[in-house]
């Protein structure tokens, strides 16, 4: 016995049949009709497909012998943050809580970096970006920029994982045109309904993910991007002068953020596309990742602590590009004051408006 | 009534102007997607269409005055 194969209605979701007379597909319940096309292609829309997204990560390598010699890990006794520095560099305190650190031992050699992109500005950079990251905050403390010290400023070299991918994207959307007019008695509004596809593909190089815990994720994307074509191939004498963060993160564990950060590029890069309709709506989205490659390497970040009343406020500007960031703390009394001058005024010429008006 | 929204709505644009002079504290933010790291001259489409499917017209009546 042949199977019986059902089409939903998209408007209102009953069972579509072939109307002999208009020759298409016409829905008993609505009157809604579609072309024979529109009604396979609205069918391929709903089969279930899982997007595929998996990596390669084997990233890092092995380091040469001797070439960790003189390589110590500081602990942070107070939030577990490990560090690394050589020997001509002495670490006192840790560059995410500011408590002292104490030297554990010799590095005895995770994975070896792949690359590093070396500091290219310099300490006195970083204090003048931060007072410059002062000026003009409208509700900063008086007494935050007077006060104006700065406990530790570091430089850091963070571990980041990079993924390089071609992703593939096919997207269905449900978008609408809109017309309207109107005559003596009646406003018409019409909707035009359509079906968009957009498939095709991208690629992503070097984005990355921070691959220590101890560093806020937000605060180590917020200093992005970094500028990749100046990374050099990995020698121990970059860190001298520097500490480096220890990774604690695998790439495993970073995939899942890669994935989302990838997936929404596509979604948005596909969405742009997608002109000259009033409103568009995703139906469906397939995304694969095709030849994830995961690379570790080092990136140049300088972090500054400061203390306000009571508050520990971190502070990070990206070693290479010289992008600052930092939370700042707000004068409560200043926005309240703020507020209720502004709507001073705006209440006044809102009722100067609606006296007019009427 | 008219002057009683007018005094609604000058509140809010208030608000909203000063949120907007607020924000400018905060700058540490997770990142939305990933547009820096793009390859350039990557993007390439091979389906692009766009269908007809339905039309639906609504009529309201005007109020007679």
């Amino acid at each position: 016995m042949g199977e019986l194969i059902d089409y939903k209605c998209p408007c209102c979701g009953g069972k579509v049949e072939f109307d002999s007379t208009a020759q298409q597909m016409k829905c008993p319940y609505c009157d809604s009709e579609f072309s024979i096309e529109a009604m396979k292609e609205m069918e391929e829309a709903q089969q279930n497909q899982q997007s595929n997204m998996s990596w390669d990560t084997g990233a890092g390598s092995e380091w040469s012998q001797g070439e960790t010699d003189g390589m110590k890990v500081f602990l942070c006794k107070s939030c577990g943050g490990e560090i690394i520095a050589d020997d001509t560099t002495g670490a006192s305190s840790c560059p995410y809580c500011g408590n002292p650190v104490v030297m554990t031992g010799s590095f005895d050699g995770d994975l070896r970096p792949d690359m590093v992109i070396p500091f290219k500005l310099d300490k006195k950079k970083a204090k003048e970006k931060y007072l410059q990251h002062l000026q003009g905050k409208k509700f900063l403390p008086k007494e935050f920029s007077d006060q104006n010290h700065i406990d530790e400023i570091k430089g850091v070299y963070v571990p980041f994982w990079l993924f390089d991918a071609d992703a593939d994207g096919d997207i269905r959307y449900r978008a609408v045109k809109e017309r309207r007019w109107e005559d003596s008695r009646f406003r018409y509004t019409e909707k035009n309904y359509y079906s968009v596809r957009r498939a095709g593909s991208l690629a992503f190089e070097h984005v990355p993910v921070d691959g220590s815990s101890k560093m806020p994720d937000d605060l180590m994307e917020s200093v992005e991007p970094f500028d990749y074509s100046e990374a050099v191939s990995f020698e121990k004498a970059y860190l001298s002068g520097y500490l480096a963060d220890r990774y604690d993160v695998t790439a495993e564990q970073s995939i899942d953020r890669a994935n989302k950060r990838i997936e929404e590029s596509v979604i948005d890069t596909f969405r742009e596309s997608v002109t000259g309709f009033d409103s568009v709506t995703t139906e469906t989205k397939l995304i694969n990742l095709n030849n994830g490659k995961a690379k570790y390497v080092l990136y140049p970040v300088w972090i500054l602590n400061t203390t306000w009343n009571g508050e520990k406020y971190l502070f990070a500007m990206n070693g290479q590009t010289g992008k600052f960031v930092g939370n700042l703390p707000c004068d409560k009394a200043a926005y309240t004051k703020a507020v209720a001058l502004y709507s001073v005024i705006c209440v006044i010429i809102a009722l100067v408006i609606a006296y007019f008006m009427s | 009534m008219n002057y009683v929204i007018a005094v609604i709505i000058g509140i809010i644009v208030a608000f909203v102007i000063a949120a907007i002079q607020k924000s400018s504290l905060t700058s540490v933010t997770m990142q939305h997607a990933a547009a820096d790291y793009v390859k350039k001259g990557s993007v390439k489409f091979r389906i692009q269409t766009e269908r007809f499917l339905y039309r639906k017209v609504e009529k309201t009546e005007k109020q007679q005055k």
